[in-house]
């Protein structure tokens, strides 16, 4: 009675399944926190690839007078660019506002926070941190010290500081370790501890990081055959994940590709831009993924597409730049990393969620 | 209550990685369904009711997932690869990726309901509470699930 359709599709299910190892499952938890800590962990990969140098993660809150009452709840020892995870609190403004906009509210994910954290919970988690052996420094940054020093992070982006208020920053302890410490046992402890937002490891978030991005401000990825981008003719059926190609879309031609390059130089912002062949993006793409061998071992030199690199003036902006970019015919995306690193600087540092629309006000 | 959990743990992640494709977002999915349970245990009395209360969780969980990440993050989002990307090809072979591939690409509806037939193999009561549709429903959508598959495969069936 079974057909060929159902035999394929009950052996293809079954192998899906059985990826799935009983003996590497995270144990299950009666606290209603893990959604949240999902969510952000998807923010961080999205922008932790695209943002190059460590150091916008390392380099915490303010200097000087700034933090005189800070300084007083905790050693004087600790330096902020030390911390080496941040434990966010709780704020009136949850973040998780900012970032689920535009999803119907009924649908939005349930809220990690009951409003504030009070002064005593403030001092619970403080004690908690403490109390760690592994702990060797514990700092306070409130909301004044840390939007003084949002303003100063982001004094370039006009959009942010307009959109950012004091009350949209959550407090926050810096925490340092002893070396060889369990700071995921640190973490994992804090996570259900009321008032709690978020724990942010800073080490999780260093090292991907990919040369290439580092030292140009646009890329510009042209047109793969094949390709299921609108921009490049193809269609994709489904949404989200199911996302594929229905109708696959065409490469970017030798035409098209000049048309792209002479409109790169004719642009007076741009102080220098190269052309990334795919063997380059290739190499580039191994060094950069080093160390997950699996995804090196499927990845193909024809599966990387052509870009060009753009690196302009200082203090110019790249809107209209990569405004008529996406226009374009033959390229596929156009990503401006000086918006991708500033969100992922907002996340790290502040622990405020913003769509990149907001950051930096690009509309296409 | 609880040994519900802990009895389809498994179960339940490989349903959740069917529909999300990647593991951590599965077992996200599988534990924020627990944790929502465990809060409205008291009102679900009959085990087979509350299997199958846990069942929709997941599957709502996994709707969301998916929604959200349509909606919040619409571009470049590189969560990791599902089982069913190229990246994973070594992991299942190309013939079962082609059929997850063209699994995805059904409405919803079919997917779930074909999920819950070939790899639980509910009874269509079973897979009509979990989904919480009509029985009927789950028999036609099964059915026209099947067709289209069969259709996108290149099997005439």
């Amino acid at each position: 009675m079974n057909s060929p359709v159902e035999d394929r599709l009950r052996e293809a299910l079954g192998g899906a399944g059985a990826t799935v190892d009983s003996g590497t499952l995270r144990p299950l938890r009666a606290q209603d926190r893990r959604w949240v800590r999902m969510n952000l962990r998807l923010v961080t990969a999205a922008t932790a690839v695209v943002l190059a140098g460590a150091t916008t993660f390392a380099v915490v809150a303010a200097e000087g007078g700034d933090v005189d009452g800070a300084v007083a709840m905790s050693p004087p020892s600790v330096q902020d660019e030390d911390a080496e995870m941040t434990v966010f609190l709780c704020s009136k403004a949850d973040p998780e506002d900012v970032a689920t906009e535009g999803v119907d509210p009924k649908e939005a994910p349930p809220q990690r926070c009951k409003g504030s954290v009070t002064p005593d919970e403030v001092e619970v988690i403080e004690r908690k941190l403490k109390a760690f052996p592994q702990v060797r420094g514990v700092y306070l940054v409130d909301q004044a010290n840390a939007y003084e020093d949002f303003k100063k992070t982001f004094a370039h982006n006009q959009a942010m500081l307009d959109t950012v208020e004091v009350t949209d920053l959550p407090q926050s302890f810096r925490v340092t370790f002893e070396k060889g410490a369990d700071r995921n046992g640190v973490s994992r402890a804090l996570v259900p501890v009321a008032g709690v937002w978020e724990v942010m490891d800073h080490a999780m978030m260093g090292p991907v990081q990919t040369a290439a991005a580092l030292n140009w401000e646009i890329s510009v990825f042209l047109c793969k055959k094949g390709s299921a981008t609108p921009a490049c003719g193809g269609r994709m059926g489904g949404k989200g994940l199911d996302a594929k190609a229905t109708k696959e879309g065409k490469g970017a031609t030798a035409a098209e590709k000049k048309a792209v390059e002479v409109l790169i130089r004719k642009t007076p912002e741009v102080v220098q831009s190269i052309f990334e062949s795919e063997a380059e993006a290739y190499q580039n793409f191994r060094e950069a993924f080093k160390s997950n061998q699996k995804l090196l071992n499927a990845t193909k030199v024809e599966d990387m597409p052509e870009s060009f690199r753009i690196r302009l003036k200082q203090q110019s902006s790249s809107q209209d730049i990569t405004k008529k970019l996406r226009k374009q015919p033959g390229v596929a995306q156009v990503v401006d990393h000086s918006c991708s690193a500033d969100k992922a600087a907002l996340m790290a540092k502040f622990g405020v969620v913003l769509p990149e629309s907001k950051i930096c006000s690009v509309g296409d | 209550m609880a040994s519900i959990f802990a009895e389809h743990h498994v179960g339940l992640v490989r349903l959740a990685l069917i529909m999300v494709g990647d593991q951590a977002s599965a077992e996200d999915v599988v534990q924020e369904a627990f944790a929502r349970a465990h809060a409205g245990w008291g009102k679900i009395r009959d085990a087979d009711k509350a299997l199958a209360y846990v069942r929709s969780a997941v599957l709502n969980g996994c709707r969301s997932v998916l929604r959200r990440r349509a909606m919040v993050f619409r571009r470049a989002v590189p969560y990791e690869p599902p089982v069913w990307s190229a990246e994973s090809a070594a992991l299942l072979g190309e013939e079962r990726r082609e059929v997850l591939l063209a699994l995805h690409r059904l409405p919803r509806r079919q997917r779930e309901a074909l999920t819950l037939r070939y790899y639980f193999d509910l009874s269509d009561q079973e897979i009509a509470e979990a989904m919480r549709v009509g029985a009927s429903t789950v028999r036609s959508t099964i059915t026209r699930g099947l067709a289209a598959l069969g259709r996108m495969l290149g099997e005439d069936s």
